[in-house]
């Protein structure tokens, strides 16, 4: 029987990213599910159930967000700074999961509020170790905020 | 009728009091030399009435101290040969008369409305005119001695003298009190910032000096034809605004001037009228004008023109004082246009300089934004040619041969090298464009972190690493000098021949302000003819078959240390091993 685990929302706008990082999953086993959407705007509508993500049944809060930072639309570091003036939502963890690992770039993310940053490693290998670490971390050792 | 022979005692006591007062006068001791003239006189010679007039140049003689005047006897007498004081100055020569009614050469009813009965004058012994007479009366019929005329001739004498020695002393002090005006001008001129300023201080000064009716400053203009008012003193009038033209051709003297020579107008009573200058000063009822040249080296670079109401007030003493004033105020202005010039040059290149750093800081920013986008963008087609070649390689082997497999592989391996030298390129370029803040940093706690980041390699290659304390503080930057010792660490673990256990020592040696860090290693060594390449970015030595890398890390190295205010070097030998160095500011609390 499986229980309910709540989604990862995967803010990326690179398919073969996403692909890239689904197949992570699969590999490292997760039990949460992945939702993911391509742009700042979107991911601001879906985190807000707006438009298309209205019914929260199917487009459930997430237990943590991985960020991208260079995104059409809303930049990632645009829908950090939404996301932390949202009552319901400003404590929900953010991992930004980016490229560039720009002292500018992460600085900034810290300042908007990111829980975490981390630099996409070009290896699948490193790659697997990342979602691994991540599931570790964020999904099952860290505590979870309440969200309403 | 024969004089009496003066009686002996007599004549001692003149010469007594004539020695006495000419040694004090001589002294200098005499406050009011004429009045204790007339009173020493009175008491000597006994009698109740002596005056000292001196002759003023109008003819006249004035009171300058007496005995026995009264108040209304002190009315100013006229130089006429009539009037015993006034015979006696246009004589030149003593004269004694004894019974003033009855002496013909005489009409002598001021002396008698006096009450005079007899006297003797003599006048003070001058050079070219007498400055004035002495004399003595008597209400009673008194017959004065040649000795008693004699005292009375000496006495005039040392009046003479003193009055020379003040009017010299008089000359002596304006003289140093125009060398101290010119000293105090200099001394403003030095401090003065512009050529407006420095008119204005000279101005002042004459106006003081020369109490003329109007001082101006004329410089001559940049095209050699017109003299511009820079600066003027006096009441506002027509003609002397700031910056009015005259054409030098209409000045009467340029000539002269242009020799460097001073003019004088004297009367202006017909001013010339093709001349602005004359009809300007004219207008104003000035009577008597000087122009007097600024030269500085031959040139003459404007003037300075004053003039007075009173022709009396003008002296050829003012025209002196002028041509002091002007010799420093010509070569300041002159001083002041060349530094005008300079500071507009200055401010030209100033202006230059701020262009070229807005350019600079333009063309950073799009370094930084391009260094952003290979950062971002180019690595992201690496990250899905590496991904999926591993997913090839992983979830489609059973389907692949062993020369696809190896395909595949390669395309990983290739993807994931690019992404180092990706990474290696933006860091080198970082180091060159991020501010960094340096400051005390311990040796110690960055060879443990650089030794700490390297700890996969150091197992991978069994290495022995040996790390001597102490090492000391140096100024630097944490996180430069990690990367850099990092670098200088995989470098010595990277070069050792196959087969040869890599065996690094690492150390600091104080060289008086600086510390030298020392990494060596047992390595392939480098030949003296590479030595000098292999801190350029993308010089490699080897292949990439026998030593992987980037051709980077040395160039980081350099450059970090660079930045740190340091320098970087290396001594090695073909097959012998390296020792590379960096060198730091010792931090003081070591010194």
């Amino acid at each position: 029987m499986t229980v309910w685990q709540p989604p990862i929302l995967l803010v990326e706008d690179d398919p073969n990213d996403v692909l890239l990082i689904r197949r992570a999953f699969t590999k490292a086993r997760l039990a949460n599910p992945v939702q993911s959407v391509e742009d700042g705007d979107q991911a601001v509508s879906y985190l807000a159930g707006a438009g298309p993500y209205a019914d929260r049944q199917s487009y459930p809060l997430p237990v943590v967000v991985l960020l991208d930072l260079k995104l059409p639309r809303r930049s990632g570091l645009d829908v950090l700074a939404w996301l932390r003036q949202q009552e319901g939502l400003r404590r929900l963890p953010v991992v930004v999961l980016t490229s560039s690992r720009e002292s500018a770039d992460v600085n900034r993310a810290y300042d908007l509020g990111a829980n975490s940053y981390l630099v996409k490693p070009v290896t699948f290998d490193a790659l697997l170790e990342l979602v691994q670490t991540l599931q570790l971390y964020w999904l099952m050792l860290n505590e979870k905020p309440e969200l309403h | 009728m024969t004089p009496e022979p003066a009686p002996t005692a007599a004549v001692a006591r003149y010469l007594a009091a004539l020695a006495q007062f000419a040694l004090r006068a001589a002294g200098g001791e005499v406050d009011r030399i004429g009045d204790e003239a007339v009173a020493l006189i009175a008491t000597t010679l006994g009698v109740p009435f002596c005056a000292l007039w001196e002759a003023s140049r109008e003819g006249a003689l004035e009171l300058r101290a007496s005995v026995g005047w009264r108040a209304d006897q002190r009315d100013f007498w006229p130089v006429r040969p009539h009037l015993l004081p006034g015979a006696a100055l246009l004589a030149r020569e003593p004269v004694i008369v004894t019974d003033l009614s009855r002496d013909p050469r005489h009409l002598a009813a001021p002396l008698q409305a006096c009450g005079f009965v007899s006297g003797a004058c003599t006048p003070l012994p001058g050079n070219d005119r007498s400055p004035g007479v002495l004399a003595v009366f008597t209400t009673y019929w008194r017959r004065f001695q040649a000795s008693e005329l004699q005292f009375l001739q000496g006495m005039a004498c040392v009046l003479a003298q003193s009055a020379e020695r003040r009017r010299l002393l008089d000359v002596l002090r304006r003289y140093v009190h125009r060398v101290g005006a010119v000293q105090t001008l200099g001394r403003e001129i030095l401090a003065a910032d512009s050529a407006e300023a420095l008119a204005r201080l000279a101005l002042a000064r004459l106006h003081r000096l020369t109490r003329c009716h109007r001082a101006s400053i004329w410089l001559v203009d940049a095209t050699d034809r017109d003299a511009v008012l820079l600066a003027t003193q006096g009441p506002a009038a027509a003609g002397f605004a700031a910056g009015t033209r005259r054409p030098l051709a209409a000045l009467r003297h340029f000539g002269d001037l242009r020799l460097d020579q001073p003019c004088i107008v004297h009367d202006l009573a017909a001013p010339d009228p093709a001349c602005p200058a004359e009809a300007a000063l004219s207008a104003e009822g000035v009577h008597v004008y000087t122009q007097v040249p600024l030269h500085v080296r031959e040139q003459i670079i404007g003037f300075i023109e004053v003039g007075w109401h009173d022709p009396e007030a003008f002296t050829t003493e003012h025209v002196d004082q002028i041509r002091e004033i002007a010799l420093p105020l010509a070569l300041a202005l002159q001083q002041a246009r060349l530094h005008a010039q300079v500071e507009r040059h200055a401010a030209e290149l100033e202006a230059r300089v701020a262009e070229r750093t807005a350019q600079l800081r333009a063309s950073n920013a799009e370094l930084e934004s391009f260094s952003y986008s290979v950062s971002h963008d180019l690595r992201a087609p690496l990250r899905a040619m590496q991904g999926f070649a591993n997913a090839l390689l992983e979830d489609y082997a059973d389907r692949l041969d062993a020369a696809g497999q190896d395909y595949a592989r390669r395309i990983a391996t290739a993807a994931g090298r690019m992404d180092t030298l990706i990474q290696e390129l933006l860091a080198y370029s970082r180091l060159g464009r991020t501010r960094i803040t340096l400051g005390p940093v311990s040796l110690a706690a960055v060879v443990e972190t650089a030794v700490a980041q390297c700890e996969a390699e150091l197992d991978r290659t069994q290495a022995h690493l040996e790390v001597v304390a102490p090492l000391p503080e140096v100024i630097g930057h944490r996180s430069t000098l990690v990367q850099v010792v990092l670098n200088l660490l995989t470098n010595a673990l990277k070069f050792v021949a196959p087969g040869v256990m890599p065996r690094v020592r690492v150390w600091a040696e104080p060289r008086g302000e600086r510390v030298r860090l020392w990494v060596e290693d047992n390595g392939i060594g480098i030949a003296p003819e590479h030595q000098g390449q292999i801190f350029r970015v993308f010089e490699r030595l080897h292949g990439i078959e026998s030593y992987p890398g980037t051709g980077i890390g040395l160039a980081i190295v350099r450059r970090g240390v660079e930045r740190m205010g340091g320098r970087t070097g290396v001594l090695s030998a073909l097959g012998a091993g390296s020792r590379f160095w960096v060198e730091l500011p010792r931090a003081e609390s070591q010194a």
